[in-house]
């Protein structure tokens, strides 16, 4: 297989006929013009990695382990948490606290046990994006941060592999495929990472089940047309929709060789400034401290510790957010009111995500020098996520 | 005058999803970003992609033409 023809990443059927057993769990598609023994062959022996088990990867998970994608490999360090549950029917209450790559395995594992379920329970990192996205043969980008999409966009263009992209914003979702049989590539819809303040995650903005659900349907589809090798409608035309209005449009996205170059190009992640995730693109290592630091040092509702966290979400924020015993300074105050933060030697700063409180950190060091504030790395919802690690009593 | 659909952080940063622009005749999709960033100068700090009828756009692309313009800023959500 050449290294950059995607047409050929789909392996060909094996020479394997379908089991008894097969035929009868998947005897209502196989009744299907464009599916058939041929097509549940072709979909035995492809594989598909989703990058990120959440909103998009939970739904598509479920279609594609359905429709009997023979191995099927998810990426996501996250556990599982109250909030995610309702746009992430994949994981039930057994789930929480439970890394993702584990419940959705063993969910999978039931639903269909003809399928190969690979967890890899792991940040998605320069270190390991090519050699994960060159074992498989198509790729789900149901990620929630630019960093990671760049990242995935790269590392699928270096090893000719067709990205299945989808992302949800409140009530608007939209979906492409990218890098498919000469298509266009995720740079050549947006050239340059953002900043990740640009695009709030669902944690701060919000955002609809149905939303994350249909875009992961769509994209689970979009992955068995490649497979199937049926029209991948979706390949180079952007679909955006908004439940709210009822708006649906379709975009055309050209391939800009220039933009395919900037993805071959230098050391992978190292080619430009990827604009965050912290957990991908690290802070400076001082200006983060870590969940579980945090809660080895900290007493909460004291001030007079080692060390005291300060809650930078703005007003009224909490009411849906992680609850937390801390005093608010709101991150809009800092750094112009530096004076009401507390004394302690270490002053750890938290918003839901780590993204606002860490903007703010770095505002209060570049204007004050003040080295002993930091910031909270992966926010309150990884404050949250170490505490259920812990289990009951684990503060 | 051009009505411009808006999406996702740009809808909201307009309060609305469909904006009437009064633009020259000449006008480009540059011309149109100016345009846009004046109004919102938060824009001016924005990526975003441009769609002239229904196809994503370069920022010489002239405007004048074009019966659907679009303006997509990049969701990160998932």
């Amino acid at each position: 297989m050449s290294d950059h023809d995607p047409a050929s990443a789909v392996q060909p059927p094996g020479p394997t006929t379908l089991s008894a057993d097969a035929r009868y769990r998947y005897a209502r598609q196989l009744r299907l013009p464009g599916v058939g023994i041929e097509g549940q062959q072709r979909l035995a022996a492809a594989s598909v990695l989703v990058v990120g088990a959440g909103g998009l990867g939970a739904p598509a998970l479920q279609y594609l382990a359905g429709a009997g994608v023979g191995r099927v490999g998810i990426v996501d360090f996250d556990r599982v948490q109250a909030p995610d549950l309702h746009r992430q029917p994949l994981y039930g209450e057994t789930a929480l606290g439970r890394l993702k790559v584990e419940a959705a395995a063993e969910r999978l594992a039931d639903l269909n046990p003809l399928v190969r379920v690979e967890p890899h329970a792991t940040v998605l990192s320069p270190a390991n994006a090519l050699g994960l996205v060159a074992n498989y043969d198509v790729i789900l980008d149901g990620s929630d941060n630019f960093a990671t999409r760049y990242l995935v966009n790269d590392a699928a263009v270096r090893s000719g592999r067709p990205v299945v992209y989808g992302a949800i914003h409140r009530y608007e979702g939209q979906y492409c495929v990218f890098n498919w049989n000469g298509g266009p590539t995720y740079r050549c819809l947006c050239p340059t990472p953002p900043p990740d303040a640009q695009a709030p995650s669902c944690s701060e903005a919000g955002v609809l089940g149905v939303v994350a659900g249909l875009v992961g349907v769509q994209m689970a589809w979009q992955a068995l047309a490649i497979i199937l090798e049926q029209t991948v409608s979706a390949s180079g035309r952007l679909t955006l929709f908004d439940l709210a209005s009822g708006r649906t449009t379709t975009i055309g996205v050209q391939r800009r060789e220039e933009q395919v170059a900037r993805a071959m190009k230098g050391p992978l992640g190292e080619s430009e400034h990827y604009a965050g995730p912290l957990s991908v693109c690290a802070a400076p290592d001082d200006l983060e401290v870590g969940a579980a630091d945090v809660l080895d040092g900290w007493t909460p509702g004291e001030g007079g510790g080692t060390i005291a966290v300060v809650d930078v979400r703005e007003a009224g924020e909490e009411v849906f957010g992680v609850p937390i015993e801390a005093p608010r300074v709101p991150a809009s105050m800092l750094p112009a009111r530096v004076d009401l933060l507390p004394s302690a030697p270490l002053v750890v700063l938290c918003c839901e995500t780590g993204g606002r409180s860490l903007a703010a950190a770095a505002r209060v060091r570049s204007e004050n020098g003040a080295a002993r504030v930091k910031s909270l790395r992966g926010g309150l919802l990884a404050l949250d996520a170490e505490r259920m690690r812990r289990g009951p009593g684990g503060m | 005058m051009k009505t411009v659909q808006m999406f996702g952080m740009i809808a909201e940063l307009f309060k609305t999803d469909r904006l009437a622009c009064d633009l020259p005749a000449d006008a480009t999709v540059e011309t149109l970003r100016r345009h846009l960033a004046a109004l919102k100068p938060q824009l001016s700090d924005m990526q975003y992609a441009v769609a002239l009828d229904h196809e994503i756009a370069d920022d010489t692309a002239p405007i004048d033409s074009a019966a659907d313009i679009a303006v997509l800023p990049p969701f990160a959500g998932g």
